[in-house]
């Protein structure tokens, strides 16, 4: 295995770190202000996908407005869903919650199915995102730039806004203590819509990075990343937006660079490495790598 | 109804689940006084502060705020209106900082200026404060988080104050601190209503005084006069 | 009295038992016997499922990854010979061993334990979620390891054929034992413990209950009747394919539990029976049947989308199910007859 091999995986998984991280977040998010395990995220990141594959696929619309039009889909996906589907079970608890959300994913999943058929469809995104450079024999893609750039200005946005702006003092507040933060004028419901718009409109992103990646799209797509990301939160810390990202990245690079070392017919063993990480980690530190940001309890 | 009156309850029945803890609450404070609500352990006094707050709803009675009733409202749109707490336990963010929990405070706030002004007013009542501003809420002392707690609900300009336990588990000279700037916050014209265990420190900071026993109010008058009750003397003044 | 009124309930519901499945078997064409056994095995998957979820607080994703190495050890030690020469890589006295069903459910459910128990060991030190996210990854690295360690699995091309060892007598009997096995560990110390722990693990770790373990019991008993369960319906279906236990199938035992109620054993009856008999009434929807005429096309995906709509719909107005966590018994059974044949006048 020389050393080029395992930088040029290394580059190659930037990418998917960057999908997992943005995944991430939104989990840590959401779980952080309602208590909420999200299984649906997946499907929200689909409905986005699918959102920029229609804009592209059938109004042969411009990419902008494709990814425009991811957003806007997931988040009225995910702020309906809040409103229907997890805000008359909020009062009943975590697991509740998850159970809804699990329900809701296979629901969102097999409307899709339903309606479209599970075939892979093709993604085409626009030249400039599929020209490839070499340099020093790596091969770097303009897509894994451009989606790295994104997460990275997201991320720093985000941070910005949770630790600068009023409503995102708000949502720290009532990640931490809602009765108190109610208690000082917030209207708990308005945050967590915001918490949901924020999770869905990163979920979308993260939808159209994997289109232009991946270059197809598949209602079933929600699975995979799903459970990676979820882990990469708390790997990063329940709560930590920072850590969620720097999580995704880590879970993503190591997916890539243990099944570079796997032998060819063992590739589908890859969701072993992510469960061994999820060991490993509760058996020595539950709480994450970087500071929570819920009450101990 | 005047509307000088910050808030009047009368006959408010309240409690958990099945468990009855208020029978018939009737008290009020007016506009620019300093009021206390005293009596033994788990009588029921935190509960009156959650049930003016909307975060326990009274069963029957009524629930009167500068003249409007307010029986059902949740608890963000009194403190929007004007309703501010320092709760039981203090109830500080800890993730967040000093700063960022005053901030917090001000949430209903708009006009940056404004907010610097109550922020300048907050540090000048509590300096320890300006000194421990970027540090997390979770790492102060005991007393300064009481500071903090009051402080943050200053910050909101609020027309009435409630205050639960403010001396609790503090240092006895920083409970007299305190206690020593309801005159102050009074002045720049917010009442307030003040639930305490410590009789004799509140008696001596407020106008008036409500005793209550078993969810009752069993006495009440201004607040001097009760300093030299036999009643009291005997079950709270004992050991000063 | 007591101990007497309640082995004469056990005698009667035995009896009953017998009478039915003697019936069953006899009377019933093969589709709708199959359709009972099914019933009987969901039966034992949704009260085992109950033990860990609806006790003790504890929620399992993991069920359809202990089916499978129950499954497979099962394979292991009854399938021919010759079909395990020809395909696996097993250790010479593995191929060789052709048992029958019973060692094998116990050695099937005892390796699904083992396993279950080792992987997921971390978690139960912790809070709930990290269980049901220890166990969602089990599930999904025990379908990923089915379907990728060919020389031992076979791969996706699944095992086959598997000795149709199981009957309905099996079946039921298994299931009969569990029930009873259930309700009086509901009623029992440990039982006790579990749904203490379940309701508020920090209140009973004051009052002295050992919560890890106790969560760990109840996930070891749990595990063990799941990886029979598991053994029961590959002998029955003939075959192991590793995506058949995948989320999906997790998925429809987590809906038995909820429409009977977790925590009540009855109720788990009553919800593997709705949701057995419901799978196979909208089975043929997806196919595209004529329904008043009308010639309904193929869609794929409606069965799952129903039954997620229907959960959710049960979440929001009647989460506690259709039992709650009360139990159904005679006595039950008759107030709520008292109840409506002479309604109770309420005080104006």
């Amino acid at each position: 295995m020389s050393f080029q091999y395992i930088i040029q995986q290394i580059l190659n998984a930037l990418a998917w770190g960057s999908m997992l991280g943005l995944m991430a977040v939104g989990y840590t998010l959401l779980y952080g202000v309602l208590g909420l395990v999200n299984f649906a995220q997946g499907e929200v990141f689909m409905v986005g996908a699918f959102a920029a594959y229609f804009v592209i696929a059938l109004a042969k619309g411009p990419f902008w407005l494709a990814v425009l039009a991811a957003v806007g889909g997931a988040v009225v996906a995910g702020v309906l869903l809040e409103r229907v589907a997890f805000r008359p079970v909020r009062k009943a608890g975590g697991i509740t919650l998850f159970i809804t959300s699990l329900a809701v994913s296979i629901a969102i999943k097999n409307i899709y199915i339903m309606g479209l058929t599970n075939k892979i469809r093709p993604f085409n995104s626009p030249a400039f995102l599929r020209t490839v450079h070499h340099w020093k024999g790596l091969l770097i893609y303009n897509s894994t730039l451009a989606i790295l750039a994104v997460t990275v200005a997201v991320t720093i946005a985000l941070l910005l806004f949770v630790n600068r702006t009023k409503t995102g003092i708000a949502m720290r507040a009532v990640a931490y203590d809602r009765e108190t933060a109610e208690l000082m004028g917030v209207n708990t419901n308005r945050i967590i819509v915001v918490a949901f718009v924020i999770a869905s409109s990163l979920a979308a992103l993260a939808g159209v990075a994997w289109g232009v990646r991946f270059g197809s799209v598949q209602p079933t797509m929600g699975f995979t990343p799903v459970v990676s990301a979820f882990i990469a939160a708390v790997l990063g810390g329940i709560g930590n937006i920072l850590g969620a990202v720097v999580g995704g990245f880590i879970i993503g690079v190591g997916e890539i660079l243990f099944v570079g070392f796997l032998p060819p017919e063992l590739i589908g063993l890859r969701p072993v490495f992510v469960w061994a990480v999820l060991f490993v980690l509760l058996l020595f530190k539950p709480s994450g790598l970087f500071p929570a940001n819920v009450k101990p309890s | 109804m005047s509307d000088n009156m910050a808030i009047r309850l009368q006959d408010v029945h309240a409690g958990y689940g099945k468990m009855e803890v208020l029978f018939g609450i009737t008290l009020h404070v007016a506009s620019g006084e300093i009021v206390a609500l005293v009596g033994p352990n788990g009588t029921g006094k935190t509960t009156t502060l959650r049930t003016i707050v909307g975060q326990v709803r009274a069963r029957s009675g009524s629930l009167e705020y500068m003249g409007e009733d307010v029986s059902h409202k949740p608890p963000y749109v009194l403190t929007r209106r004007g309703i501010a707490t320092s709760p039981e336990g203090r109830a500080i963010l800890g993730n967040l900082t000093v700063l960022e929990n005053l901030r917090l405070g001000a949430y209903t706030i708009r006009d940056p200026a404004q907010f610097r002004r109550g922020l300048e007013r907050v540090y000048a009542l509590f300096p320890r404060l300006q000194e421990r501003e970027h540090q997390s809420g979770g790492s102060l002392s005991g007393g300064e988080q009481q500071m903090l707690a009051v402080g943050r609900a200053l910050m909101s300009r609020p027309k009435l104050l409630l205050l639960d336990e403010p001396s609790l588990g503090i240092a006895p000279n920083l409970a007299r601190t305190i206690f020593a700037t309801f005159e102050e916050i009074r002045r720049e014209g917010s009442s307030i209503l003040i639930v305490e265990q410590n009789v004799y420190l509140s008696l001596r900071a407020s106008d008036r005084s409500y005793v209550m026993e078993r969810g009752k109010i069993v006495l009440e008058g201004e607040s001097r006069g009760l300093l030299q009750n036999p009643h009291v003397k005997a079950a709270y003044l004992g050991v000063a | 009295m007591a101990k007497l009124r309640r082995i004469l309930a056990l005698a009667v519901g035995l009896s009953a038992l017998f009478l039915v499945v003697f019936g069953a078997d006899r009377l019933l064409p093969p589709y709708y016997r199959h359709l009972f056994v099914l019933f009987g095995i969901n039966t034992i998957l949704a009260v085992a499922l109950n033990i860990t979820n609806g006790f003790t607080g504890l929620f399992s994703l993991g069920h359809g990854g202990l089916m499978l190495v129950a499954g497979y050890v099962s394979a292991y030690l009854t399938m021919p010979a010759w079909w395990k020469e020809g395909h696996l890589s097993l250790p010479g006295w593995l191929t060789r061993a052709e048992l029958p069903l019973l060692p094998a459910l116990i050695v099937g459910g005892a390796a699904a334990t083992l396993l279950g128990l080792l992987l997921t060991a971390p978690s139960f030190r912790l809070k709930g979620h990290y269980f049901m996210l220890m166990t969602l990854g089990f599930n999904i690295i025990m379908v990923s390891i089915g379907e990728n360690l060919i020389p031992w699995t076979n791969g996706a091309k699944g095992m086959c054929p598997i000795p149709t060892y199981t009957s309905i007598w099996w079946v039921f009997g298994i299931a009969a034992f569990l029930v009873y096995f259930a309700l009086r560990l509901k009623k029992s110390k440990l039982g006790r413990a579990m749904i203490a722990v379940g309701k508020d693990q920090t209140l009973a770790e004051t009052m002295g209950i050992n919560a890890p373990r106790t969560k760990m019991a109840a996930f070891a008993i749990s595990s063990f009747f799941t990886g029979v369960g598991g053994v029961l319906l590959v002998h029955v279906i003939g075959n192991l394919f590793p995506t058949h236990f995948s989320l999906d199938l997790v998925f429809e035992i987590v809906m038995m539990i909820i429409i009977g109620g977790m925590g009540s054993i009855t109720g788990s009856i009553l919800g593997a029976a709705i949701v057995t008999g419901f799978v196979e009434i909208l089975s043929p929807l997806q196919e595209g049947i004529v329904l008043f005429g009308f010639q309904l096309p193929r869609m794929f995906g409606l069965v799952q989308l129903l039954f997620a709509v229907f959960l959710i719909l049960i979440l929001i107005f009647r989460p506690y199910g259709i039992m709650g966590e009360r139990e159904l018994t005679p006595g039950t059974v008759l107030q709520s007859i008292r109840r409506v044949v002479r309604p109770r006048r309420t005080p104006a």
